[in-house]
């Protein structure tokens, strides 16, 4: 090739040019620390570091969100504990309030320190977290209860307060104040009296709605004077009593009167005058009240109004009309759907069996209803076993057996301040049977505030795995977004120091090209 | 027959040759940095000889004619070549200031205005209470459509002003033409006068010929006597004696004609070709797809917003509104605007469904449009990954076509540049030459003196 001076300078003009643009793309990287500045350096690295940066955007977000939801669940599950702690509290004052030495003094003090806890409880279900009432559903801004001791009411809603916490990832971070505060299990009472009558298999213990009578000797005497004394020390049964008189060879006989209430001695022997006494300064005839001088050949007992337990076979309650044919549609009531079972409660041989059959209940496809039942004062009372539900029975029959237990209307659940009103409400009043209702209330409200610290608790949880997660991806991503952009210094400081090289180098030689030519030694 | 005078007739033709040769050295040396300069060579041939019984005797050296070094193939590869590279550098050029106005993609650039947008709905419907973060969202949105507006703006005056660049293109290829015209003109009365060879005249021929093709990308051939033909489009541009100007279109498309038709994309070539193209593909695609994630993004999120309902129970309308009409795409991103209810009272913005302080469904919504899959975010990533992608592209061909170019450079400049050595070697040889043929003279005079003397 032929070479000529401009070709040279061409050459050595390129060179340089050339080495000088890579010096300055290394220096660029070097001194921004990216690889590319302007999308057309890169433009498929650039594609990627956008959408992963878009992503990385999204991660922090939610990681925000995420830390936040975490602040608002711990608050709200420290409240929890202490909605629990409260009522534990209060369940043992209720507990000293049934102590029979408790003055009205001591009662007063319960009462207020019980009341106390209405505002204590208030003040926790106004809580807010950053501004944000947390117990008051969607209206985060107004307080979640209004009012004061027994009128609290609920100024909230029940909707959710929802973070994103991953791409299409919702979590509701609250509790609604029924949720968190209607813990006391919905409760149907039986309003009626179930007025059971005796037989011969009624025990003496059940007498007197359970306070039973004390055994012991008698004597009875017929019409003839022929005196028996039986020793019915060992009896348990009002049949052993009947069967005792009959078989003490006396015209004596001794039978269950018509109205199943009452012993019934009628005198045999055609005389009009019989007697019984108790003997040894016992109570058994008077208790049984056949302890009589009867000149009208007969003696009828007291009404004996034994207990209802479940051993009480269910043809003698009523006073032995025994429950009326028809079936019970169980109903359980939450926001997500009723559940609904049928049971036969006239095919029950014992009140047992009816409580059993109840507790068993179980919807067409299987589902238990769970519910608890159980018998307080001649009454049958129903219990929803599951929290935020209602509670209804419904009859098949008119007049119904359940309508005639008295078990009407739909029972709903009830929050803990009108509870610790009741609660109160019974102490200061020293009201044994209520106080017992309200202790009964305030585990069943115990038991459900820890079901719900419980679920709660776990949804908490997630949400603080889903933030820890979010932090390390946020950290993969962003070495791998710096893996991407990031200049590599070593290597760039290694091709800077090249590039320099070259473009010394170009210039040195180009220098040089012109020093000498033929002119030079042209003389 | 061979006589003594016959030597001074050869002496003084050897003398002339010589000087001739001398001087075209020294005009090559002259020209040796002239751009497109061509070296020329005196070429010279022995006159006819003189026969004689006892052979051939040689009278001496002429002129035979003064050669412009050219290698044919070389000049219309070269010829070929510049257009494509004028063309390819004039559309990197353009895309290079282009790509940035989307701004620094990693930081500062539209996408972080967006990101912004989204978080600050994400924040919002963290807490949905909050005036403050109304407020942000307000101003993230009002920051995010001024963007788009700018950016749009700046992309159409970008555009725009390419036509005006392409117009003073055309002034330069018109001028161009005339001189090529006067050229051919020129060429056509040396012939006339019966000139073997155009010399320096070629080498102006083929400089206003470049200049052509480096700003439209002509056609060119060169007839056999020299003049130049060019045709662009198929259209004669330039032809012995007949010359075209190349016309603007005031209108739309507001595109360069030729002879009463527009010219197109693929019939121009060269920094008009180039331009051409980056005006009408490549922005107007960044525009186009500019507008495309504005109207996307708001009819996302005012299909969203619309759901919703304020705090003081007044139903949301629209988020954003724009001037256009509803489902325009086109101006998109020139209309758009945060509605001006919302702009002036932030707190209006609705959050949820409900009235409720604490409903966040619309916020959620909203913010979850950031990671939609083809969403406007990615929407808008595609906008600029494809500019970035045009500019890379243009910028690798016109790399490529530039070395394309100067190895065919180097290779025209191997053959037709000057070579101070040579032209010193040749400058040597011919003043020797030239003191010999003088010597020659010398030496018949001193002959001639010696007859005399007899």
């Amino acid at each position: 090739m032929r070479i000529t001076e401009n070709l040279l300078a061409r050459a050595v003009l390129n060179g340089s040019a050339r080495a000088l643009s890579r010096l300055a793309a290394a220096q660029q990287r070097l001194a921004t620390g990216k690889n590319f500045t302007r999308p057309s350096d890169d433009p498929l690295a650039l594609s990627k570091a956008l959408s992963m940066r878009g992503e990385l955007a999204r991660i922090q977000a939610h990681g925000d969100n995420a830390s936040g939801a975490v602040a608002f669940m711990s608050l709200t599950e420290g409240s929890l504990q202490e909605i629990s702690d409260l009522l534990a509290h209060a369940k043992e004052l209720v507990v000293a309030g049934m102590n029979d030495t408790n003055d009205e003094a001591g009662a007063d003090a319960q009462a207020l320190e019980l009341r106390s806890m209405i505002e204590s409880l208030l003040q926790l279900a106004n809580r807010d977290s950053a501004g944000r009432r947390i117990f008051a559903g969607q209206s985060t801004t107004e307080p979640a209860y209004s009012g004061g001791a027994g009128s609290v009411v609920y100024r909230g809603d029940r909707g959710e307060l929802i973070e994103e916490l991953g791409r299409g990832l919702r979590v509701a971070i609250n509790l609604t104040g029924p949720q968190a505060f209607e813990t006391v299990s919905a409760r149907l009472e039986g309003t009626v009296d179930l007025d059971p009558a005796i037989s011969s298999i009624t025990p003496l213990s059940d007498l007197d709605r359970g306070q039973g009578v004390m055994t012991g000797r008698i004597r009875i005497t017929d019409s003839n004077g022929v005196a028996a004394d039986l020793d019915l020390l060992s009896a348990t049964t009002i049949g052993d009593v009947v069967r005792a008189i009959n078989d003490a060879g006396t015209s004596i006989v001794a039978s269950i009167d018509p109205d199943r209430e009452a012993i019934l001695l009628t005198d045999t022997g055609g005389g009009s005058t019989l007697s019984v006494e108790d003997l040894d300064g016992g109570t058994l005839a008077a208790d049984l009240g056949i302890a009589n001088v009867s000149d009208t050949a007969s003696i009828e007992g007291r009404d004996l109004d034994p207990v209802l337990t479940e051993n009480t076979p269910t043809a003698l309650l009523f006073r032995g009309a025994g429950i009326a044919p028809g079936t019970w549609t169980l109903c359980v009531g939450s926001e997500t759907g009723t559940l609904s079972a049928q049971i036969d409660p006239a095919s029950a041989n014992t009140v047992g069996d009816l409580l059993q059959m109840i507790e068993h209940a179980t919807t067409a496809n299987g589902t238990s209803l769970g519910l608890r039942a159980h018998l307080s004062a001649d009454r049958i009372t129903l219990e929803s076993g599951k929290l935020h539900t209602t509670l209804s029975i419904s009859d098949d029959a008119a007049p119904g057996s359940a309508q005639a237990m008295g078990l009407t209307g739909i029972a709903s659940p009830r929050d803990v301040f009108a509870l610790l009103e009741e609660a109160a409400t019974a102490v200061s009043a020293r009201d044994h049977e209520a106080m017992d209702r309200a202790i009964r209330d305030l585990t069943s409200a115990i038991e459900g505030t820890a079901g719900m610290r419980g679920s709660y608790g776990s949804r908490a949880r997630q949400v603080l795995q889903l933030r820890d997660r979010l932090l390390d991806e946020d950290t993969n991503l962003t070495i791998r977004l710096a893996d991407i952009e990031d200049a590599d210094l070593a290597k760039e400081s290694l091709e800077l120091a090249q590039a320099q090289t070259v473009y010394n180098a170009a210039l040195s030689v180009g220098a040089r090209l012109y020093d000498q030519n033929l002119f030079d030694y042209i003389r | 027959m061979p006589g003594l005078f016959g030597i001074f007739e050869l002496g003084r033709n050897s003398l002339l040759a010589q000087q001739a040769a001398l001087q075209t050295a020294g005009h090559n040396i002259a020209n040796a940095a002239t751009p497109g300069y061509h070296r020329q060579r005196v070429e010279t041939g022995p006159t006819l000889p003189e026969l004689t019984a006892f052979g051939a005797l040689g009278t001496g050296v002429r002129i035979d004619t003064i050669r412009r070094v050219e290698n044919r193939f070389l000049e219309l590869s070269a010829q070929r070549e510049i257009p494509l590279s004028a063309r390819y550098s004039a559309r990197a050029a353009v895309l290079s200031e282009a790509e940035l106005t989307f701004g620094d993609p990693a930081e500062g650039g539209m996408q972080t205005f967006l990101e912004q947008f989204f978080t600050a709905w994400d924040d919002l419907a963290s807490s949905p209470e909050d005036s403050g973060a109304r407020d942000t969202v307000a101003r993230t949105a009002t920051s995010l459509v001024q963007t788009m507006r700018s950016t749009r703006q700046s992309l159409v005056e970008k555009r725009d002003a390419l036509s005006g660049e392409m117009r003073s293109v055309v002034d330069g290829a018109n001028r161009a033409i005339h001189e090529l015209e006067r050229l051919n003109h020129g060429i056509m009365a040396s012939e006339a006068r019966g000139a073997t060879s155009l010399g320096d005249l070629a080498d102006r021929r083929d400089a206003v010929i470049e200049t052509l093709n480096d700003l439209v990308g002509a056609e060119a051939s060169i007839e056999t006597n020299g003049t130049a033909t060019l045709r662009l489009g198929g259209r004669v541009l330039v032809q012995a004696g007949i010359s075209a100007e190349i016309a603007w279109d005031e209108g739309t498309p507001n595109v360069p004609m030729l002879g009463g038709r527009s010219l197109g994309l693929d019939e121009l070539e060269g920094r008009l070709g180039g331009l051409l193209q980056a005006r009408d593909e490549d922005l107007a695609a960044a525009i186009q797809g500019l507008d495309e994630f504005a109207a996307r993004l708001f009819r996302d999120v005012n299909a969203i917003y619309q759901q919703g309902t304020n705090s003081s129970g007044g139903s949301g309308n629209a988020f954003f509104v724009s001037s256009a009409s509803r489902d325009e795409v086109t101006n998109a991103a020139g209309t758009i605007a945060l509605n001006p209810i919302l702009a002036q009272d932030p707190a209006r913005i609705s959050t949820g469904r409900t009235s409720a302080a604490g409903d966040n469904a619309i916020a959620l919504d909203i913010a979850a449009l950031r990671s939609t899959r083809g969403g406007p975010a990615s929407l808008l990533n595609a906008v600029v990954v494809d500019l970035g992608g045009r500019a890379r592209e243009a910028n690798d061909l016109a790399r490529g076509q530039e070395i394309v170019l100067d190895a065919i450079r180097a290779e025209r400049e191997s053959a037709s540049g000057v070579s101070l050595d040579e032209e010193g070697a040749n400058l040597l040889r011919f003043q020797r030459s030239y003191q010999a043929s003088a010597q020659l003279i010398s030496i018949a005079d001193e002959m001639t003196a010696t007859l005399l003397a007899i």
